[in-house]
C-alpha cells in the first residue's frame, strides 16, 4: 500500500516536472484575416502568449488534463474551448466573431435625425439645437434646418414632409404633449415650449419611425429630458425680452432644478419698429421645476412641472369687415406635468413607467370671444426584453384621456359650446433582429382605440437596414400611421374616422469621423383626410387625400475648416392633396418644392467667442386666391434669410458668464408670405385681403446669461 | 495512512505556494522589464496580454491587472495619433482592467490616479462632447487620490499635465500647471517604493514637462 502510494506519488511528481504540451495555432476573423496581439492562455494558469502578425501563436505548458483556454482580443468576442493535454502537441485553428458595437454595427436610421452626446455617430449634437444660427435657441427652429422640413415663416412650426403641422407630435421622455408651441396670434410665428437646454438627447423622426409612436400621420419629435444635474449652481439672465432667475441644487443621488422668468416685449417693440399696431405687446411670466432621483446605479426617477401665463393684444386687421381693424386679445394658461421612471430588472429585461398631465386654456377676444380649454392625463409603459445583442423585444401600452371644452361668444352675445371627450388606449409591439454586424430588421405592429372616434386601427412598421462599407449603409422603412382629426373639425362633426398615411423610403448614409453624407427619397400616401364643401365643415367626411414624394440631401463636415463646422441641406418635395375645403387635388400652402439650409459654425479661441450664420432658402408656396377663378393659382414670393448669432464667454464679478447676440436677416431681404382673404365676400362680390408679412423685418436679440458658482470647463462654448 | 497523507500534504502545500509565488515574482518581473522598453502597439498589446493572465490567476493581486490598465492607458495615447478610432474600446479595456483592481483593493492611492488618467483620455477623445461629463470629475478623482497618499507624486502629475493642455481661458495654462509640476517633482524625489513591482512611473514624463515650461 505504502509503495504504491509513494509510486503514485513519485509519478505524479514527475509528470508535474516534465509534461510539456505545445499549443500552437493561427487565430482569423470571419474573412479569413489574421487577428494581431490577441491573448491566448490557459485559465487559472499564467501559461499563455499573444497572436503574431499573422495571427500565429505558440506556447508550451506543464498542464495536465482537461483545461480551458481564453482567447480574447480587442473588438472581437472572447471564447473559450476546452481542450485535453497529455503531451501531444495541439495544433488549433480559431475564428474569432467581431463585436458588434455602436461605430460598426448596422443602424436603422430612415427617416431619423438624431442629437446626442452618447453616441458618436450622430447628426447634430444635443448643443447644436442651441447653437443655430436663426434658430434663436427654438427647437423647432434648429430643426428646420434638417432636410425633409419646410420653413413656414409665419408659422414658426415644424412642417414635415408636405405634412401640416400637426402632422408631426412632440414626446417628452416617451409622453406625449399636447401643446408643443406657445399660442400665438395668426401669423406671428409660435416657439416651442421648452428649452433646448432641458434635453440631453434628441430624435427627430421625419418618417418610418418605431411601432412606440402613434398619432403623427409625419414627423415624431423625441425628447428626452435631462439625467441628474451636473452641478450646484445660480443662473441670472438679463434679456432684451425679460429676466430670468435659476437655481439648481444637487445632492449625492438626487437634483432640484427651480427656474422663473418674465418676458416683456415692450420696451424691445418700442425700440425696433413693428409692422403691428401693439396695445399690449407679450408679457408672460413662467416657473419649472425639475427633479431627479436615481433610484439605483442603473434607476432613474424624473419630475418635471412647468406653468406659464402669458397675455397679448394688438390692433389687428379685422378681415370680415375691412378695412376696420380690432383689438386682437389673447391670454394663454398652460400647465405640464411629467414624470418617469426607468430601470434596468435583471439580465435582459428593462422597464419605462410614466406619466403626464397637461392644461392648457386659450382666451382669444375680437369682437367674439372664444374660450378653448384642453385638459390631458396620460400614462405609459414599456417593457423591453434584450436576451442577446441580435434580438431586441419591445412591449408596451398607454393610455390617454382627452378633455376638450370649447365656447364660443360672438359679437352679437350667441353662444355656441363644444365639449369633446375621448379615452384612447394604444399597445405596441416591436421587435429588432440583427443577423449579424451588415444586416438589421425592426418590425413592429401597433394599436389604438379611440372611444371618441369609436374606433380602432392597426398600423404595421417595418424597418430594414444593410451595411454596404465601412461607413456606408443602405436603410428601407414602410408603415402606416394614423391619427385622429384635430378637434377643430371633430368639433363639428364628431363622427370622423382617423386619417391615415403610409411611409415608404429609402435612404444611404455615410458617417464618418470627418463628415456625413446621406440622402433620402420617399414616397407618402395620405388617405381618410378630412374634407368637406368650401365653409361646411359640419359636413366633414374622411374622403380627402394626397401624396407626399421627395428627395432630402444632407452633408455635415465638421472637420475640414479649422474652429469650423458647417452643414448643408437640401429638400425637393413635390405634394399635392385633397382636404379640408380644397375643391381639387392641390398643393397646401405650407409645401414649397425647394428648401436650402446653409448652417455654419465658428469658434474664434483668442476671443473666446463662438459665431453662427445660417442661410435658408425657400421657393415660392402656392395659396387660393378667392377673386380668381382658378383653385390655387397664386404663389408667395420665394423665402430668403440670412441670420447671425455670436456668443462671447467670458467672467463678470469673477463669475462664468456669456453674451449672446442674435439678429436674423441680417441683410434685410423683403420676406412676404402671401395674402389671407375673408370667409366671405363684401358687398361688392369681393374677399378681402391682408398681406401676410412677418411682425419686423429682423429679430433682434441680446442675452447676459450668469452662471454662479459654475466652473468654466472645456465643453462651455458648446454650452450655450 | 491517513497520517502519511497528512504529512504529505503539510509538505506539498506550502511547496506549492512558494512555487506559485517564485512564479508570480517571475512573471511580474518579466514583464514590467519588458515594460520599461515597450514603445510600439504589438510589444504594448502584448504585455496588456500578459498582465491580464497574470490578474486572471491572481485574484487577490492588483498589481497585475493595475498593469494591464496602465498598458491598455499606453495603448490609448498611442492610438491617439495613430489610429483615433480605435481610442474608444481601448479606455473601455483600460477601465474594464482597472475596475478588477480596485475590486481587490479599494481606496488605492494609485488606482484613482489611474482612474483620473483615463477620464483625461476620454476629454483627450472628444473634449466637444466629453469636455463636460469628465472634466469635474478628473479633478475630484485624483483630489481623492491626493488624500488617500499625500506623498504619491502622480496624481500631482496628472493634474498638472490636465491643466496645462486645458485652454487659458478655461482656468489652464502653463503658468497654472507649474507650481503643480514642481510639486510632483518634489515628491517624484522622495517617493518610497512599496516593492520593486509598485508603480514608479512619471518621474520622467514630469522632469520633461518642467523643462519645457521652463525654457
Amino acid at each position: 500500500m505504502k509503495s504504491i502510494l509513494s509510486l503514485t506519488f513519485c509519478l505524479f511528481l514527475v509528470a508535474l516536472a516534465s509534461a510539456q504540451t505545445t499549443i500552437s495555432g493561427k487565430l482569423t476573423d470571419k474573412k479569413g484575416e489574421s487577428i494581431i496581439g490577441a491573448s491566448i492562455g490557459i485559465t487559472g494558469t499564467y501559461d499563455g502568449t499573444s497572436s503574431d502578425l499573422d495571427g500565429q501563436f505558440s506556447f508550451e505548458t506543464t498542464e495536465t488534463g482537461e483545461v480551458i483556454l481564453q482567447i480574447s482580443s480587442l473588438g472581437f468576442e472572447s471564447q473559450s474551448l476546452t481542450v485535453t493535454l497529455n503531451d501531444t502537441p495541439i495544433q488549433l485553428e480559431i475564428t474569432l466573431k467581431e463585436v458588434i458595437n455602436e461605430l460598426n454595427a448596422v443602424v436603422i436610421t430612415a427617416g431619423a435625425f438624431e442629437a446626442s452626446d452618447r453616441k458618436k455617430a450622430v447628426v447634430m449634437k444635443s448643443l447644436d439645437i442651441a447653437t443655430t444660427a436663426g434658430a434663436t435657441a427654438d427647437i423647432a427652429g434648429a430643426l428646420n434646418t434638417l432636410p425633409g422640413t419646410q420653413k413656414v415663416g409665419e408659422e414658426g412650426k415644424l412642417f414635415v414632409r408636405g405634412g401640416a403641422a400637426y402632422e408631426t407630435q412632440t414626446f417628452i421622455d416617451g409622453l406625449r404633449v399636447q401643446n408643443p408651441y406657445s399660442s400665438s396670434v395668426p401669423n406671428i410665428p409660435a416657439r416651442n415650449r421648452f428649452s433646448p437646454f432641458l434635453f440631453k438627447g434628441t430624435v427627430f423622426s421625419t418618417g418610418g419611425y418605431s411601432a412606440e409612436y402613434g398619432q403623427a400621420l409625419s414627423a415624431a419629435l423625441l425628447l428626452e429630458t435631462q439625467d441628474l444635474a451636473k452641478e450646484t449652481v445660480t443662473g441670472v439672465s438679463l434679456m432684451s425680452i425679460g429676466v430670468g432667475l435659476s437655481h439648481t441644487q444637487r445632492w449625492d443621488k438626487s437634483s432640484l432644478a427651480l427656474s422663473g422668468g418674465y418676458t416683456n416685449m415692450a420696451p424691445y417693440l418700442a425700440l425696433v419698429p413693428q409692422n403691428l399696431n401693439w396695445i399690449k405687446p407679450v408679457q408672460g411670466e413662467n416657473a419649472q421645476l425639475a427633479y431627479r432621483y436615481k433610484t439605483s446605479e442603473t434607476g432613474i426617477f424624473k419630475i418635471n412641472l412647468s406653468v406659464a401665463h402669458s397675455a397679448m393684444a394688438l390692433e389687428y386687421p379685422d378681415l370680415e369687415n375691412m378695412p376696420a381693424t380690432s383689438e386682437f386679445d389673447l391670454r394663454n394658461d398652460n400647465l405640464e406635468f411629467n414624470t418617469s421612471f426607468r430601470e434596468i430588472l435583471g439580465e435582459n429585461w428593462s422597464l419605462y413607467a410614466g406619466a403626464a398631465y397637461s392644461d392648457n386654456r386659450d382666451r382669444i377676444h375680437q369682437g367674439y370671444q372664444l374660450d378653448q380649454h384642453e385638459q390631458t392625463a396620460q400614462s405609459k409603459t414599456t417593457l423591453n426584453f434584450r436576451p442577446s445583442e441580435n434580438f431586441g423585444l419591445k412591449i408596451g401600452g398607454e393610455y390617454l384621456f382627452n378633455h376638450f371644452e370649447e365656447s364660443f361668444t360672438s359679437a352679437d352675445q350667441e353662444t355656441h359650446s363644444s365639449l369633446l371627450e375621448d379615452h384612447f388606449g394604444a399597445t405596441f409591439a416591436e421587435a429588432e433582429i440583427s443577423w449579424n454586424r451588415k444586416l438589421a430588421a425592426r418590425i413592429g405592429i401597433r394599436h389604438e382605440r379611440s372611444s371618441l372616434l369609436d374606433a380602432g386601427n392597426l398600423a404595421p412598421r417595418l424597418s430594414l437596414a444593410c451595411k454596404t462599407s465601412e461607413f456606408g449603409q443602405v436603410s428601407l422603412a414602410y408603415g402606416s400611421f394614423y391619427q385622429s382629426p384635430e378637434n377643430e373639425w371633430l368639433r363639428y362633426q364628431p363622427k370622423l374616422g382617423y386619417e391615415k398615411s403610409t411611409h415608404l423610403m429609402l435612404n444611404y448614409q455615410i458617417i464618418r469621423d470627418d463628415y456625413i453624407f446621406r440622402v433620402e427619397a420617399y414616397h407618402k400616401k395620405y388617405d381618410a383626410l378630412v374634407h368637406f364643401p368650401k365653409s361646411e365643415p359640419w359636413l366633414s367626411q374622411n374622403d380627402g387625400d394626397g401624396y407626399a414624394t421627395g428627395l432630402d440631401l444632407y452633408f455635415r463636415d465638421r472637420k475640414t475648416i479649422k474652429n469650423g463646422d458647417y452643414w448643408i441641406s437640401y429638400s425637393y418635395l413635390k405634394t399635392e392633396r385633397e382636404y379640408l375645403d380644397f375643391p381639387e387635388a392641390a398643393a397646401p400652402r405650407f409645401a414649397s418644392p425647394h428648401n436650402l439650409s446653409v448652417v455654419y459654425k465658428h469658434w474664434l479661441p483668442k476671443w473666446t467667442t463662438y459665431l453662427g450664420f445660417t442661410y435658408s432658402f425657400s421657393s415660392p408656396r402656392s395659396y387660393d386666391d378667392p377673386n380668381t377663378v382658378v383653385f390655387n393659382d397664386r404663389q408667395t414670393a420665394a423665402y430668403h434669410d440670412l441670420s447671425f448669432n455670436a456668443s462671447y464667454l467670458t467672467q463678470l464679478f469673477g463669475q462664468f458668464t456669456v453674451l449672446y447676440v442674435s439678429a436674423s436677416n441680417v441683410l434685410g431681404i423683403e420676406q412676404s408670405f402671401g395674402e389671407r382673404f375673408s370667409s366671405t365676400p363684401d358687398s361688392n362680390g369681393e374677399f378681402a385681403s391682408i398681406a401676410v408679412r412677418p411682425p419686423a423685418k429682423r429679430f433682434l436679440f441680446v442675452g447676459l446669461f450668469i452662471s454662479i458658482g459654475k466652473k468654466p470647463d472645456q465643453s462651455d462654448r458648446q454650452n450655450l | 495512512m491517513k497520517k502519511l497523507l497528512f504529512i504529505a500534504f503539510t509538505l506539498i502545500i506550502p511547496f506549492f505556494l512558494q512555487a506559485q509565488n517564485a512564479k508570480y515574482q517571475k512573471a511580474m518581473g518579466q514583464a514590467l522589464t519588458e515594460m520599461k522598453s515597450a514603445k510600439d502597439a504589438e510589444s504594448l498589446q502584448k504585455l496588456a496580454n500578459d498582465f491580464g493572465r497574470i490578474a486572471q490567476a491572481e485574484t487577490t493581486e492588483w498589481l497585475p491587472a493595475y498593469y494591464q490598465s496602465l498598458s491598455y492607458m499606453q495603448l490609448s495615447l498611442l492610438a491617439m495619433s495613430e489610429n483615433p478610432s480605435k481610442l474608444g474600446a481601448l479606455l473601455e479595456e483600460a477601465q474594464k482592467a482597472l475596475d478588477q483592481a480596485m475590486d481587490i483593493s479599494p481606496n488605492n492611492s494609485e488606482l484613482l490616479t489611474l482612474q483620473g488618467y483615463i477620464y483625461i483620455g476620454h476629454i483627450w477623445m472628444d473634449p466637444m462632447t466629453n469636455g463636460a461629463k469628465y472634466s469635474p470629475i478628473v479633478g475630484s478623482t485624483l483630489a481623492t487620490a491626493m488624500e488617500l497618499d499625500p506623498n504619491n507624486p502622480r496624481p500631482y502629475y496628472l493634474q498638472a499635465m490636465n491643466i496645462y493642455f486645458t485652454p487659458e481661458f478655461y482656468g489652464g495654462g502653463a503658468n497654472k500647471a507649474l507650481p503643480i509640476f514642481e510639486k510632483a517633482e518634489s515628491l517624484f524625489e522622495s517617493f518610497e517604493l512599496a516593492s520593486p513591482f509598485h508603480p514608479q512611473w512619471g518621474a520622467d514624463g514630469n522632469a520633461e514637462m518642467l523643462a519645457q515650461i521652463r525654457g
